[in-house]
């Protein structure tokens, strides 16, 4: 894992690519500090930290699009494939890289709490724990980016398909609270997402068979747990939604600093499940 | 043996480094690969050989541990490329079709993660990449850009890292695509030499370069072998008879007539008849076992003949390969 890890590290450093990406971030937070912290006055960093998640909206996917799909683009997944190593060992390698590349700036960020101490008090505390959430949805964004561009070999789809995905984590609470909270609206938004699950299933193994087990596993489950429970679906996926965000679980710790170690836990769950997604994604040529 | 540092091979002759059992490969409806068998033993050059779509890549792929066979099993030294992928790959040094080089990188840079990546020792990471290079002369630019590299130079970095790990088995996937003729040269001569030292296993859909560069040939048609032998016995078995090409200054009866009385001749064909001076081209088969030259030739002497020429032809492999391909053809559409 190392020797990928410090392959696709010096690539980053050796491009405009990282550079870039730790310059737009530092640039993003710091401009956000300029008017919440500075010009407004609110003595929080965590505001400002809160207001700059935009910015990753496009950053993550440009960081990631090339992770994987340029193997496929240039067939070095072949080679990679060929080597005395686990499929594990190389997307760890790379995740691990273009986590760095985040969390070098995320660093940097922990000395702006000491620069806005030289113009009042502050909380540290929340400050730097905010960073702490800060990095953790970096590291949840990238796994789920870095998914998404094991599945093309074109890098602008692959930086497309990131966008998409980190725009539906960061707006799905706020068009999910445009939703009835009735049990029906829940349970339809949930069939939904299984034929999309489905869906995902069919592109991936081109198989109808296993399309319609996974379908069916979703949506049998599903309909008896409607049928026996249906007031328990009330509100329900509006309030899943909401508690998927990686985005909602920083923007409530940085605006009402409620610490919870349920957000934590999911944060932390998005790399391990997307990694494991990826090395599935990768190892499926192996298979085809 | 400089680029085999760091492991002392223990081999004998007989051993057979890979095994390849019933191998099949499916892609949705089309079976890319179908039922191959075949070994590789120690210290050969091997060339697997075919057309385009014939198998070569998709079989080299399920050696090299990059693609999973749909049925039956490849044993690299003992180690089921399946079950112990990891100590099966460490066994071969891999050069697929497209050399799998980060153009971002310089050959000395490129090798060195190769070597980490393969998980050689550090202390003889330095020492493997000088070697590797040397062996594949890209000592002269190993701190240039890959992407600024020529293809006769990146195709010998593709085999440089193929080289390290000290693997006893090199696989070779069309290394000479796309190359101008000096380069070709160049990369058959680095084969060559690699075959002085380890099992080399080169495919190829140029028959003249198998021809050249191997020992041994396992022929692929559509998916399957249709032969398997070291080049001088496949020859030898696909020309069951000598066939002579001559030209005599005779009338075409009067030749045949002489030709027919001797014992051991089997067929005789007109080729050409020259009223003008007087001459005929035959072509005569013979049983392989006895060279009938002198008889046929002290025969037509007899008769005030004069054989003006006499040349044993052999089958080309050209023709070896259009013979298999042909007769397995030909037996598909007997049984369908």
């Amino acid at each position: 894992m190392s020797a990928v890890y410090k392959r696709e590290l010096r690539a980053y450093m050796n491009n405009v690519y990282g550079w870039l990406f730790m310059a737009i971030l530092l640039l993003a937070v710091g401009f956000m500090m300029f008017l919440d912290n500075l010009r407004s006055g609110y003595p929080y960093f965590e505001y400002a930290l809160s207001d700059s998640q935009y910015a990753l909206l496009l950053l993550i996917p440009i960081l990631c699009m090339r992770s994987m799909a340029e193997d496929k683009r240039n067939k070095t997944d072949m080679f990679y494939l060929s080597l005395p190593m686990k499929t594990s060992s190389v997307v760890l390698g790379k995740y691990f890289a273009m986590l760095t590349i985040y969390a070098i700036p995320c660093a940097v960020l922990c000395l702006y709490p000491l620069v806005l101490s030289a113009f009042g008090t502050l909380n540290y505390a929340t400050a730097y724990v905010s960073i702490l959430f800060y990095l953790l949805m970096g590291a949840a964004l990238i796994a789920v980016c870095q998914f998404l561009s094991s599945l093309t070999d074109n890098l602008v789809i692959a930086a497309v398909l990131g966008v998409l995905a980190t725009a539906l984590l960061l707006f799905s609470p706020l068009l999910a609270s445009f939703l009835p909270v009735t049990a029906l609206v829940s349970f339809v938004c949930f069939v939904v997402l299984a034929l999309l699950l489905a869906g995902v299933a069919f592109l991936t193994t081109h198989n109808l068979n296993v399309t319609a087990i996974t379908g069916a596993a979703a949506v049998v489950p599903l309909s008896v747990v409607y049928i026996l429970a249906r007031d328990s679906f009330k509100g329900l996926f509006p309030a899943l939604v909401e508690f998927l965000s990686p985005f909602m679980h920083v923007s409530t710790f940085c605006q009402y600093g409620t610490f919870s170690i349920q957000s934590v836990v999911l944060l932390l769950s998005y790399p391990v499940l997307f990694v494991f997604l990826t090395v599935q994604s990768a190892d499926k040529k192996r298979w085809d | 043996m400089p680029f085999r540092c760091g492991k002392k091979i223990h081999q004998t002759e007989d051993k057979h480094l890979i095994e390849v059992q019933n191998l099949t490969k499916v892609y949705g409806s089309k079976t890319a690969v179908a039922n191959v068998s075949f070994k590789i033993r120690n210290g050969r050059i091997y060339g697997l050989l075919g057309p385009n779509g014939a198998g070569k890549s998709t079989t080299m792929n399920i050696m090299a541990g990059c693609l999973s066979p749909t049925e039956g099993t490849v044993l690299i030294n003992g180690y089921d490329i399946c079950d112990q992928p990891i100590e099966a790959k460490r066994q071969i040094g891999y050069l697929p079709e497209q050399p799998p080089l980060f153009t971002d990188m310089t050959p000395a840079e490129y090798l060195t993660f190769v070597a980490e990546a393969k998980g050689v020792s550090d202390e003889l990471i330095d020492r493997q990449v000088k070697e590797a290079m040397q062996v594949t002369d890209i000592t002269s630019v190993k701190d240039r850009l890959i992407r600024n590299l020529s293809k006769g130079y990146r195709q010998r970095v593709g085999i440089a890292q193929a080289l390290l790990g000290a693997p006893d088995i090199i696989i070779l996937d069309e290394p000479t695509v796309g190359l101008d003729p000096q380069q070709l040269t160049e990369i058959r001569a680095l084969v060559r030499k690699l075959g002085e030292k380890l099992t080399v296993i080169i495919s190829s859909h140029i028959l003249s370069e198998i021809a050249e560069l191997c020992d041994h040939v396992i022929i692929l048609s559509e998916g399957r072998v249709v032969a398997d032998d070291d080049m001088a016995e496949l020859e030898a078995r696909m020309n069951p008879e000598t066939t002579l090409r001559m030209t005599v200054k005779a009338d075409e009866a009067g030749a045949r007539a002489v030709l027919k009385a001797i014992e051991g001749v089997n067929t005789v064909t007109l080729l050409s008849a020259s009223e003008a001076d007087g001459t005929v081209t035959l072509k005569v088969t013979t049983s392989a076992e006895v060279d009938l030259r002198d008889e046929i030739f002290f025969a037509m002497a007899e008769r005030r003949y004069a054989v003006l020429s006499t040349e044993t032809v052999e089958q080309s492999l050209e023709e070896i390969f259009l013979a298999l391909t042909a007769k397995k053809s030909k037996r598909e559409e007997v049984s369908d």
